[in-house]
Formats: structure tokens, sequence, C-alpha cells
């Protein structure tokens, strides 16, 4: 009778241990969680002058890449301007470029690079080939 | 009868204990806990003319220890047109009226730091020198990153 109930109250301790140990447990169902963006997308458009160059400066918030993409100019398909990624001078005079390439518009990047957190210039410019005012559109991708 | 009695509280201590024990759970630090200071970070801008054969440095204060960056973020031409020649960087202390690098190192212009060292608060400088490519002065961009 003793052992009986020795045995009964041993098992309602492990099943009370069970029952504790998964409620215990404070676990909420999981849910999707909302992916934050990782980069913006921005299109830089204006007119490019004969001999000029136009620039656009912009934030990087995180290590990654920051792509470019020279997406129209205006006059002729073969057109090649000047396109390039740098960085801004502290007294705001101008946009020292890293790299720098010249090419047709397309819907590749032209321009890929690797940077770290900071500040940035993206320019486009005319290499000589310019005979008129054009305009022009570039997308730029950089890490948020 | 007491056994009894001296059992079942055992047997509710151990199931407390387990319930306990199966929840890995952290306690999130409180800010008084701790007395970690997050780094706060300075971005200098070093640029000029760098000759061939020549060199140039820009000294700066570290205030906390912790990772200095240096990105060599141009090399152009005097008309502007970037280049990718490879050019020497260091990082080192102010030595009479020149910079004795500790570190550095050849490379060519990118936006991602090429040099990276940890230091502790003090003077130091950022150097930008030839490494022998050089053939006519070049304008550069160096981009410094300390805490």
């Amino acid at each position: 009778m003793r052992a009986a109930s020795f045995l009964k109250t041993a098992r309602a301790a492990v099943v009370l241990a069970s029952c504790l140990t998964v409620a215990g447990c404070d676990e909420d169902t999981p849910t999707t969680p909302t992916p934050n963006p990782t980069t913006a997308t921005v299109t830089f458009a204006s007119n490019l002058a004969v001999g000029g160059s136009s620039t656009r400066s912009f934030d990087v918030k995180r290590a990654g890449n920051v792509s470019v993409t020279l997406l129209g100019v205006g006059g002729p398909a073969t057109l090649k301007v000047g396109v390039g990624l740098g960085i801004p001078l502290a007294d705001g005079s101008g946009c020292v470029l890293s790299r720098s390439v010249e090419a047709v518009a397309g819907t590749t990047a032209q321009l890929e690079l690797a940077v770290d957190i900071g500040k940035y210039c993206v320019q486009i410019y005319d290499p000589g080939t310019l005979t008129s005012v054009v305009a022009f559109s570039i997308s730029l991708i950089y890490p948020i | 009868m007491r056994m009894f009695q001296v059992f079942r509280v055992g047997a509710a201590f151990l199931a407390l204990s387990v319930t306990a024990a199966a929840c890995s759970s952290t306690t999130a630090p409180s800010e008084g806990d701790s007395t970690i200071t997050p780094l706060e970070f300075a971005t200098l801008t070093f640029a000029g003319t760098l000759e061939a054969k020549g060199s140039g440095f820009y000294s700066f204060a570290v205030r906390q220890a912790g990772p200095v960056g240096l990105t060599l973020a141009a090399v152009q031409t005097p008309g502007g047109a970037a280049l990718s020649i490879p050019v020497g960087i260091g990082i080192g202390v102010p030595s009479g009226t020149g910079c004795a690098r500790t570190t550095s190192q050849s490379t060519v212009p990118g936006l991602a730091a090429q040099l990276t060292v940890t230091l502790n608060p003090g003077t130091y400088c950022a150097a930008v020198f030839d490494t022998g490519n050089l053939t006519a002065a070049v304008n550069f961009a160096m981009r410094i990153r300390h805490p």
C-alpha cells in the first residue's frame, strides 16, 4: 500500500516536471520575419553638357558592393560617355574618381565596386564625345 | 507519513528544478551591466599630389583603441583621369618631419579599406608613397577611418 503510494507520487512528479518543462519555456509561435531591404536603388537622371560632368553623392551604411548602370544617354546608341565611382572631397569641391569607364548605355552594370561604410559619389562626364547636351539616366544600387 | 510529505516536497522541487534547467534562457544585459563603450569613428580624407619617387603623410589622433582603416580611394592624372597604378600606403608614427611607417603595402586604388590595423590611443600618421611605379606626378585621395 505504502509502496504503491510512493510510486504514484513519483510518477506524478515526473509528469509534473515534464509538463512544466514544456510549458515553462515561453515559446511563441514562430513567424516569418520580414526581411529588411539591404540595398537602395536610385535613379540619377539629368543632362550632360559638352565637356561637362554631373555628380551625385550617396551614403553607404554597411560594407558591400556598389553597382552603376548607365541605362540611357541621348544621341546615337553608340555614343560613349564616362562613368565613374569615387569619393567626394571633404570641402565639397568635387568627386575624386576611384574607377571610371567609357561606356555606351546598356542594362548590364558598367561599374561594380566593393565599398566600406562612408560617403561616395557617382559621376558621368563627357570624355570628348559629345557635340551637344544629352540627357542621361543612371541606375545606382548600393548597400544600406 | 512524514516521509511521504518529505518525498512530496522533494518531488515538487525536482519538477521546478527540471523546468528551470530546461529553459536555457538568457537575460538581456542592462545598460548598467556593462562598461563597454561603442566605438565612434571619424573619417578623414587626405588628398594631394604624389611626385614620382615622392611621399606624403597625414597625422591623426586615435582616441580609442580600435581598428584604423586606410583606403587609397583614387590615383589620378593631373587632368583627373582615374589610374590603376599601385602606390604604397602605410601607417606609422610621426617622427621628426616625417612618418616612420610600421605597416605598409602597395595597392591599387579601391573603395574598400586596403590596410586595417588595430591601434591604441595616440598620434599616428597615414602615409602615401611611390613604390617605383610612377613616372610623373599623380593626384591621390586617401580615406582614413579611425576611432
